[in-house]
């Protein structure tokens, strides 16, 4: 008994052994093929390192440059945001017919955000980790372009011409943001120095009416600004976005003698305050921004404009109707040839114009593509007029490009340009 | 300035209050608010636009064709998604009539566009002049439109069957389907009815406010109307509208810059705080 139990345990101990033995051997394979795996690995991350190292930046290769935008194409300005972003989309097509930039062809490409910040983000975050975007153009809506520029600056991705007119994209400057236009505080500024100036009003009662929040707030303060340099009084009369009932601002316009009503409103509000004016038999000059630049709102103020015409507005852009700029009849060209865009849509031609300045970005930036490169060459921007847009300058400690307005009068159902060229104002910031 | 004032908050309050009737006729009939009824009106004036402007009728006719579909569409609302609400909490019906407004607003806007348009058929807005006071022509129009319109729905639920019996629906609707009221018909029509009022302010307000896809949004103002007068009542409404348009008026001229906006929620505050009732309403007891 005995017996068969020691020969029961070493035929045990034995089997342990040879299992034992197997799997150190086994150990020893896998430990090899390791080995074998890591090697394969530092080879493909030295190959993909090279690759990188040899294209320095994500989305530019030597055939194509990726550039990001958010746009809104499903919300409540659906329109703009497509209609900037099909004139952009004719110049690009353009530029990559004629060889791309630098034999780089622009791969456009576009992220909906329904006007909502935290879906921009989301687009966003899209455009630069699964696309891996070169930069950002574009991006309708300030609140949007601030919602998403701790990630732009973490990654050093520039984000150029927003299509926003609000101050606080240019001032102060922020190192990856750079604004194309000319904003809305130096817009009220310029608005109360032409009247003063050039209309030769020395002694205006002025009276500013804005929608109560950021872009109008930028208007008051341009406008507050300017007639402090010239020691006039403000009546400030602020509405709620969406107001319809303007009676009591008028009222108070009329009543305190007011002869210049200055105003950042958007479409429909310059129609239902002036018929108010109308109502009153009061005619006082309305200076608008430049968003009711639109002959909608001529349109809809129907005979309250035959009753006062005495409407002006800053604009940013030339009049592309009757200004017929190189870059305006290339646009023309370029229309008719490719069927997209068309200029009685003025976001097309906003979006044109835009496009036309990324590209003489990326073209000063010069044939080594980097993101430092491009931002080096828009600080060279030295008044530089794309045939559009009010001339652009930016530096090293200056992001907000445009300094200068063109004054337009409401004639005959339409926006006509009455400065020749662009005004830039002498008041001091 | 003062008398100006009172007439331009006047003017609006009456828009205020014709829109607040159609959240009467509804919560009258149905006790349920429908926080849909401005979209309706956007919906109602659209499709007059749409007549006048795509299919180049006369406006008459354009109304004509606009108050019957939107009598339609107010029929397929209750039918589709109030009816199968019925028995389930007010929470529910209400949060349905918010889904409906959204909905609607959303497809106005893939309709017609997000753009502002001017439809200047029928009445136009021309200022009308009372001595040195001045009013608009379309405010005039609306003042005796909604003063029509109280009239006949005032006699319509006091002096018809068929109001009458919209309003014993209201009241009971378990004893009034006992005593042979068709409740189901009689909850299709208040809102057929309703979505034509929505059509006729809609119709009314554009030519002061224009067209656009959100011009909905007033009802927001007209609801502190509906619930000052007491909702359910008729003229309520209409009285509701006018306190809270001409206090706004004032409050614009008179009071610091951003009480115009906030004014017609503190009366509504203080009128409830004082006659939770509302001014017009009646204090309802329901027996055990």
């Amino acid at each position: 008994m005995i017996l068969q139990k020691q020969i029961l345990a070493a035929k045990r101990e034995k089997l342990q052994r040879s299992s034992l033995a197997t799997t150190s051997q086994r150990e020893e394979k896998m430990v090899l093929q390791k080995k074998i795996l890591a090697a394969i690995m530092a080879i493909v991350c030295l190959f993909i390192l090279g690759v990188s190292f040899s294209w320095a930046e994500d989305g530019v290769s030597n055939t194509e440059v990726k550039i990001g935008a958010t746009v809104d194409l499903s919300g409540p300005i659906a329109f703009m945001g497509k209609g900037v972003t099909d004139g952009a989309k004719l110049y690009f097509q353009y530029i990559n017919d004629q060889g791309g930039v630098y034999g780089r062809k622009i791969n456009f490409l576009m992220e909906d955000d329904g006007y909502q910040s935290p879906r921009a983000v989301q687009g966003a975050k899209k455009l630069i980790t699964r696309d891996k975007v070169f930069c950002m153009f574009m991006i309708l809506g300030s609140a949007q372009v601030n919602a998403m520029y701790p990630l732009m600056e973490a990654d050093g991705i520039p984000i150029v011409a927003p299509a926003t007119q609000n101050q606080d994209m240019g001032v102060p400057p922020r190192k990856f943001l750079f604004l194309a236009d000319t904003h809305y505080t130096a817009q009220g500024k310029l608005a109360i120095e032409y009247i003063v100036e050039t209309m030769g009003e020395k002694k205006p009662k002025i009276a500013s009416i804005f929608q109560d929040d950021t872009p109008g707030h930028d208007w008051r303060n341009g406008v507050r600004h300017g007639a402090k340099y010239y020691g006039l009084e403000v009546l400030e009369l602020p509405y709620k976005r969406g107001a319809v009932d303007f009676s009591s601002q008028m009222a108070k316009s009329k009543e305190a003698g007011i002869t210049h009503i200055l105003v950042w409103s958007l479409v429909r509000e310059p129609a239902i305050l002036m018929k108010e004016a109308q109502r009153l038999q009061y005619k006082p000059t309305y200076f608008y921004a430049n968003p009711s630049i639109n002959k909608k709102v001529l349109e809809l103020a129907g005979d309250a404009l035959t009753y006062n015409n005495k409407v002006y507005a800053t604009n940013i852009m030339i009049d592309p109707y009757r200004d017929k700029t190189p870059a305006v009849q290339l646009f023309e060209k370029n229309s008719a040839k490719y069927k997209m865009a068309t200029i009685e849509n003025s976001y097309n031609t906003y979006g044109y114009q835009a496009a036309i300045t990324l590209v003489e970005g990326l073209k000063r930036a010069g044939k080594d593509l980097t993101r430092q490169g491009l931002i080096n060459a828009l600080e060279t921007f030295n008044k530089y007029d794309n045939g559009m847009m009010a001339p652009i300058t930016w530096g090293p400690n200056l992001r907000a490009g445009g300094h200068s307005i063109k004054v337009f009068q409401a004639k005959e159902g339409d926006w006509h340009a009455i400065t020749p060229g662009w005004v830039f104002s002498k008041i001091p910031d | 300035m003062f008398i100006q004032q009172v007439i331009n908050g006047l003017a609006m309050g009456c828009i205020y209050g014709l829109v607040a009737l159609g959240f009467v006729l509804i919560y009258k009939a149905t006790e349920i608010i429908n926080f849909g009824q401005g979209d309706l009106m956007m919906i109602g004036a659209f499709l007059a636009f749409t007549c006048v402007n795509f299919l180049h009728l006369p406006f008459l006719l354009s109304l004509l064709i606009a108050l019957v579909l939107m009598g339609f569409l107010g029929k397929i609302i209750d039918r589709f998604v109030l009816r199968p609400l019925v028995g389930e909490p007010a929470f529910a019906m209400v949060m349905a009539t918010i889904a409906i407004g959204i909905l609607l607003r959303s497809l106005g806007g893939m309709i017609w566009g997000y753009d502002t348009y001017k439809f200047s058929a029928g009445i136009t807005d021309v200022p009308v002049r009372i001595g040195s006071w001045a009013v608009s022509s379309v405010n005039l129009w609306i003042m005796a439109i909604t003063v029509l319109l109280i009239i006949v729905l005032y006699f319509f639920f006091n002096k018809t069957k068929a109001g009458v019996s919209m309003e014993a629906a209201s009241q009971n609707q378990l004893a009034a389907y006992l005593m042979g009221i068709g409740v189901k018909k009689v909850f299709s029509n208040i809102w057929g009815i309703s979505a034509m009022v929505a059509a006729v302010a809609g119709i009314l307000l554009t030519p002061i406010q224009f067209l656009n896809y959100n011009m909905g949004f007033i009802g927001l103002k007209a609801f502190p109307a509906a619930v000052l007068g007491g909702f359910g009542s008729i003229p309520g409404a209409i009285v509701g509208g006018i306190i809270i348009g001409i206090s706004e008026s004032l409050a614009g001229i008179y009071l610091p810059r951003g009480f115009k906006e906030v004014f017609a929620w503190v009366i509504l505050i203080l009128v409830l705080m004082i006659r939770p009732e509302g001014l017009f309403g009646i204090h309802q007891k329901k027996r055990v």
